[in-house]
């Protein structure tokens, strides 16, 4: 089967474009996510991006457009969450079990 | 005590069955929608109740409970009776009651063990409620503080459960009203968004577990009812609620901070993109006026007092900003490009992590705790990206958070004008649990390390609360009083002193005198004037002369003793 050109697969059909397996990309959020990872990546240092959540919604929010409709979608929103759940908890759980009193555990 | 108690119980049912008396006449018949006007018109007769027998003179636990006795009987004798059938508690699922039990437990007890402890409201919130309760009336003493005479709103609220006992044992209720409303509003706004009852309760939860609106609750700040009475009015937009009846919780919200209104374009842009074409189950009548002007009434009055007293309704707030008696500029006027920028990156970058231990005053910290990093910021991406509602909410409240950060100075405590947004990522993450199964075990985790987070503030150690634990309630209190102190002979405060509610005790039995002396002379003539020995004050030069002269001695503390 042919594959349409870039240029006439913006004026296909959403029925359409499932059917030949082409992903509606829609520009806004996957510009915004790319503007932000580039403004992170300009300045936020390298060895620490992985905790970085503005960096991690970025690449979040454009696979998970890509991935709109599928199973692959839950999956990723979880590993998103868990990420950030982790990250904030290692900041914030030593000052707290400290206040506490819970630093046995 | 068995009278002040009793007549509290009376006021308490009177303004229950006075709020039910009205709200049978402006019915919605949606459950969540009535249960949260319910409260919100409870909290606006309480307030004017306060307002009015403040401003006749009869403020007392007599003066009301006679009254709420009266109004009590009269509307029992109208048949008013509450029709328990309307209302039920909504089908959260097992665990959910049980950590709703649990956290509601919590905050009782947090109430009435807690006494007041955090460094603003017992320098500027609370020496008003502490000279109006004495007073028995609302006077034009608000304290020394410059920043005394912000509006009072939630002040109304405390007054109402301080008068009675004269006493501040249980003055913490007033801020777990606006939690319940926090909650139910947030329940109306995601039933709004056609969520079921379960997730709609999570959403509920998330919220309200938000630990700056959680921390806030116990503690006399008013940013938590601020944003309470924000997600209120959102709520009542969303629900297509009469605009007369959208203003009530916009009053109040001015009236308990002018905060409010800089979060005010998100709210006009919500009503604009709501405002079509389901018509409202409110049909139109006298009682809708009569709260939109109960609502802008207990708004306006204290901008009309400043006003009056001060020549400008915004005092202490000038036309360049507010300053502190040293001069330093507290808060700007107007907005500032460089304020939204640095405010946003502050967020961004540091306060979204909550990176200091939490405080109830929010110091560099958001207060939005891991469940709405965690789950609140994904799920609003994915539901913006999916639900065109979610992105005209977003557009509102997105709004009003940039419209905040444009307005207000960044300082250490700036995140706690926009708590209100909590309600959005919160939302947000509840959308998704009923999508996506994974996040509701996510929702526990968090709600869980929320409870933790929201039990202890940071500016509350232990040991203090300990103390606090092993005093009898009667004399509850931080510790501060030092033995130079005799009884309850009286103290004599000026504008830079630190904690001047400290010194009325907690049933309010010191008088403490304000003064603003121009020299050490005027002091001097003041404290002999009104016989009082002691006086409190962060140093200062007026009483450095008094020490040289040889007529005062420095004392414990920030108090000075006249020799």
């Amino acid at each position: 089967m042919e594959m349409p050109s870039p240029a006439s697969t913006n004026n296909l059909s959403e029925p359409l474009r499932h059917e030949i397996g082409i992903p509606r990309l829609p520009i806004l959020p996957v510009g915004i996510s790319l503007v932000l990872l580039a403004w992170r990546l300009s300045w936020y240092p390298r060895s620490s991006l992985y905790r970085d959540w503005v960096a991690i919604l970025s690449v979040y929010w454009i696979l998970a457009v890509v991935l709109r409709g599928s199973r692959e979608r839950t999956l990723l929103t979880a590993i998103a969450m868990v990420g950030l759940f982790l990250i904030y908890a290692a900041g914030y759980l030593p000052q707290l079990l400290d206040h506490l009193r819970l630093t046995f555990l | 005590m068995m009278l002040p108690i009793l007549w509290m119980v009376l006021a308490n049912a009177a303004s229950f069955l006075g709020a039910w008396a009205i709200l049978s006449r402006i019915r919605t018949n949606r459950e969540s929608l009535d249960v949260l006007l319910l409260i919100l018109i409870r909290l606006a007769l309480i307030s004017a109740t306060i307002l009015a027998a403040g401003l006749l003179g009869f403020m007392t636990s007599t003066g009301l409970g006679i009254v709420a006795t009266i109004v009590l009987t009269l509307l029992l004798a109208a048949g008013i009776r509450p029709d328990r059938e309307s209302f039920r508690w909504p089908a959260c699922g097992g665990p959910a009651a049980v950590f709703t039990a649990v956290v509601s437990l919590r905050l009782l007890l947090q109430a009435w063990f807690f006494a007041p402890y955090a460094g603003d409201t017992l320098c500027y919130h609370l020496p008003k409620v502490a000279e109006w309760t004495r007073a028995g009336a609302i006077t034009w003493e608000t304290g020394a503080n410059w920043r005394s005479a912000f509006p009072a709103g939630f002040e109304l609220v405390e007054l109402w459960w301080v008068v009675f006992l004269h006493h501040d044992a249980i003055i913490e209720m007033a801020g777990l009203e606006f939690l319940a409303l926090s909650f139910s509003a947030m329940y109306v706004l995601a039933r709004e968004f056609q969520l079921g009852e379960r997730t709609s309760y999570a959403a509920a939860l998330l919220f309200t577990m938000t630990p700056g609106i959680h921390l806030q609750a116990t503690s006399c700040f008013n940013d938590g009812p601020t944003a309470a009475l924000w997600v209120a009015a959102a709520a009542l937009v969303i629900a297509r609620a009469p605009l007369s009846l959208v203003i009530l919780p916009v009053g109040m919200g001015l009236g308990v901070k002018p905060t409010y209104g800089y979060a005010l374009p998100g709210l006009i842009l919500l009503w604009f993109l709501w405002r079509r074409p389901k018509p409202s189950s409110l049909t139109p009548s006298r009682w809708l006026v009569f709260l939109c002007l109960l609502g802008l009434f207990l708004g306006g009055f204290w901008y009309g007092r400043n006003a009056v007293r001060f020549g400008n309704p915004l005092h202490p707030m000038g036309s360049q900003g507010m300053f502190n008696p040293q001069g330093r500029m507290i808060q700007q006027a107007g907005p500032s490009l460089r304020s939204l920028m640095e405010n946003a990156r502050r967020l961004i970058d540091s306060r979204i992590h909550d990176p200091a231990l939490l405080t109830a005053n929010l110091d560099f910290s958001s207060g939005w705790g891991i469940g709405l990093f965690a789950l609140g910021l994904p799920a609003m991406l994915m539901m913006g990206a999916d639900d065109p509602r979610f992105r005209r909410l977003s557009a509102g409240f997105s709004l009003s958070l940039a419209s905040v950060l444009l307005l207000v100075y960044s300082d250490p405590w700036f995140a706690r004008f926009v708590l209100f947004f909590a309600a959005f990522p919160a939302l947000s993450a509840a959308a998704l649990m009923e999508k996506m199964r994974p996040v509701r075990i996510l929702a526990g985790a968090s709600l869980v390390f929320l409870f933790f987070q929201g039990t202890m503030p940071a500016d509350m150690p232990w040991e203090g609360f300990r103390s606090m634990v092993c005093q009898p309630w009667v004399k509850r209190q931080v510790p501060l009083l030092p033995p130079v102190l005799r009884g309850n002979e009286p103290v004599l405060c000026l504008p830079s002193a630190r904690m001047p509610y400290l010194l009325y005790g907690p049933d309010f039995s010191r008088r403490v005198l304000y003064a603003r002396p121009e020299n050490a002379a005027d002091l001097k003539s003041i404290m002999d004037r009104e016989n009082v020995r002691v006086v409190y004050s962060q140093p200062d030069p007026i009483l450095d002369e008094g020490v040289k002269s040889g007529w005062l001695a420095r004392g414990w503390g920030h108090f000075y003793e006249r020799r």
